[in-house]
């Protein structure tokens, strides 16, 4: 197996960094600082907070809770998307289920100050995008839940399996 | 003096921003997998392994599939979750790994590809064990690229072209080429374009793309930002890869 080129990522900026402030010294001895770190791929996942509805309304009521999320990828570019982790198809796909029942509104996400994209589209909503190697690289997916009608149904009863997906250096 | 003490704080800084993400790091643990990128060149047997690691304190259910891409008409790839590459083989597909564990997965071309090449994603997941089965339940899913490339002296570089689509307008829009891999390597496909016509000329260079074996992408030859007024216009393109000529094409397009 031969991984891809060495992959500099905090290291590598270190080494520029240290190079670039050594430029302007004249005859100054360079102290070389640099590395490589294997060709990786990482996620890490925090607790998602619970629902807190933002809109009561009653004919419509949103809930939204978040994500936090860290990533750390080698080769980019590099995305983060939400994919239904239950159906891959079907009218269940990114919708809340309950036994053999589903909310009528698809869940929604967006990540930073994204726009929300639904998770019943045909191909996963792309949240962010990273066009380079990125370390320990925070984000916060943000998830929302529209509810409708006279007798809206309590969210905490519904659940769905969802999977922090992140894709790195395309095909 | 005044430049050791900005030496020295670009240290400083730089110190602390290796601790707090060495701190961020080892509070949150997660999944990742390596190599970032699997390629090997495309032999029957085992080519190689991946290593899979789980540094949160929980268990996890972990899932290793080999999915063919899906790739949009922009050039983006996600792994087709309804197929599997019936061409390599894992030495596990699924198992449990314990929490702050790893393990490695040995990855095997079962049969030389009909391409002579195999590209596809590498598709692990892994749900923590013991959570509750209402509300939101979250898996890791990390997607990575298998690439199994023909041997140097295998390799296939072909191209065809299909026809030019003008998105957006002549005042504000992208020219872009339907271009079809009919070769077996994943080296992105490029060129140069000569568009001519309405007494003006403009040549322009093709953004790559990585287009799978025999997928089409649409590749943007040239930006209109009203360089160009509407009207009939005949395109040359000179599509590469790698440094290999793929043939010119000419195509006429009447633009908005």
């Amino acid at each position: 197996m031969s991984a891809p080129g060495p992959a500099r990522l905090a290291l590598g900026a270190v080494a520029v960094m240290a190079t670039l402030a050594g430029a302007n010294v004249a005859q100054a001895e360079e102290p070389t600082v640099g590395g490589s770190v294997e060709s990786t791929l990482g996620l890490s996942v925090g607790e998602p907070s619970p629902f807190a509805r933002v809109h009561a309304g009653h004919k419509r009521s949103v809930y939204d809770a978040t994500i936090p999320v860290e990533v750390t990828a080698t080769d980019a570019p590099v995305r983060l998307s939400l994919a239904d982790g239950e159906a891959t198809s079907g009218v269940r796909r990114g919708h809340l289920v309950r036994g053999r029942s589903s909310l009528a509104i698809a869940l929604q996400a967006a990540a930073g100050r994204g726009r929300f994209r639904s998770l019943d589209a045909s191909v996963d909503p792309v949240l962010e995008q990273w066009e380079e190697p990125v370390s320990l690289e925070g984000a916060t997916i943000r998830l929302r839940q529209a509810v409708r009608g006279a007798h809206q149904p309590s969210i905490g009863d519904y659940h769905k399996l969802l999977l922090v997906t992140v894709t790195a250096a395309g095909p | 003096m005044r430049l050791h003490n900005i030496r020295r704080s670009m240290f400083v800084t730089t110190v602390v921003m290796l601790t707090a993400a060495g701190a961020s790091l080892a509070a949150g643990g997660g999944l990742s997998i390596s190599p970032g990128i699997f390629e090997h060149v495309a032999s029957r047997g085992s080519v190689g392994s991946i290593k899979i690691s789980n540094t949160t304190g929980t268990s996890m259910a972990v899932s290793v599939v080999l999915r063919p891409w899906l790739q949009g008409l922009s050039g983006e790839v996600s792994p087709n979750r309804r197929a599997t590459l019936s061409e390599v083989s894992l030495s596990a597909g699924s198992f449990t790994l314990g929490a702050s564990s790893s393990r490695t997965v040995g990855v095997s071309l079962t049969r030389t590809p009909p391409g002579g090449s195999q590209y596809g994603a590498i598709e692990l997941v892994g749900t923590p064990t013991g959570h509750s089965t209402k509300g939101i339940k979250l898996a890791y899913r990390l997607v990575n690229s298998l690439r199994l490339d023909a041997p140097k002296n295998a390799q296939s570089f072909h191209a065809r072209a299909g026809g030019l689509i003008e998105q957006g307008s002549a005042r504000h829009g992208t020219l872009l080429l339907a271009v079809s891999n009919t070769g077996n390597t994943i080296v992105p496909i490029g060129g140069t374009a000569l568009i001519s016509g309405q007494g003006h000329s403009l040549r322009a260079t093709a953004r790559t793309k990585a287009i799978v074996p025999g997928q089409t992408v649409n590749v943007p030859l040239a930006e209109l930002l009203g360089s160009l007024s509407a009207g009939r216009y005949t395109v040359t393109v000179s599509l590469s890869q790698g440094g290999h000529g793929l043939g010119k094409v000419t195509r006429t397009i009447a633009l908005r």
